[in-house]
């Protein structure tokens, strides 16, 4: 219980970690490239990945790419191991019923 | 028609080969997870704040497309179609010779410049997404939280 609180407790913070480093890049992806490019960020994240990274060094945003790459390994690392009932706010598994 | 100010937002990633091979090929890692139920990408904007996005179900609904479920892709989501078009077009853009492709990226440019098309597509899919959110709000959450 103690252990499944503690995994917990730390996607939150990876996932939170996560979703400041997307919204910085997001803001970088809207003051450089316009706002219909900025939608398209916003609709699909993983655009706002790419271009994170193949914008890194001409924007000095290569620490955030880096640390939000990390931080979504370690994400569907424990989505992989532990599934998503972990996660704060997702409803858990109903219990199976003979 | 887009004013000279607005930048089309799709030709110039046709143009961009080393980005569009990077997006194919996270988009092709991404949709191979969730089609094999792996966890992959997640909304960063439904995790957030419980809210799905314009594009929440849109993986799945390509999935469903794939294996030829339209019903089940319509459900997920209607532009999925769209989707799949963008990432074929982002495909050949990758693996078509420059001689042939840049023509072509030409002609897409200045129709996204005259038509304003892919700025229609986006508010499309925004107007779509608030349909959903207003009429059909716990249905909507319910199948993007699966």
């Amino acid at each position: 219980m103690l252990a499944g609180g503690l995994i917990g407790i730390i996607a939150l913070l990876v996932f939170l970690g996560c979703a400041i480093s997307f919204i910085v890049v997001l803001i970088k992806l809207f003051q450089n490239e316009g706002l219909l490019k900025g939608i398209l960020g916003i609709i699909c994240g993983l655009y706002t990945f790419v271009w994170g990274w193949m914008n890194a060094n001409r924007y000095g945003i290569k620490n955030v790419m880096m640390i939000w790459t990390l931080l979504l390994i370690i994400s569907i690392i424990l989505n992989f191991a532990f599934g998503v009932s972990m996660i704060p706010g997702y409803p858990r598994p109903a219990p199976v019923v003979p | 028609m887009l004013p000279q100010h607005v930048f089309p937002p799709i030709s110039p990633v046709l143009r961009d080969r080393k980005f569009a091979l990077a997006l194919v090929g996270a988009t092709g890692l991404h949709v191979a997870l969730v089609s094999l139920s792996l966890p992959s990408w997640e909304c960063p904007l439904f995790r957030l704040t419980g809210i799905p996005c314009p594009g929440c179900g849109l993986s799945r609904a390509t999935v469903l497309l794939l294996k030829g479920d339209l019903a089940g892709s319509f459900r997920f989501h209607a532009f999925a179609p769209l989707f799949l078009i963008a990432i074929v077009a982002l495909i050949l853009s990758v693996l078509l010779p420059k001689s042939i492709i840049q023509p072509a990226i030409a002609r897409s440019e200045l129709t996204e410049r005259k038509t304003g098309l892919t700025a229609l597509i986006l508010a499309g899919l925004i107007l779509y997404w608030l349909a959903r959110l207003i009429f059909l709000q716990a249905a909507f959450v319910q199948l993007i939280r699966g």
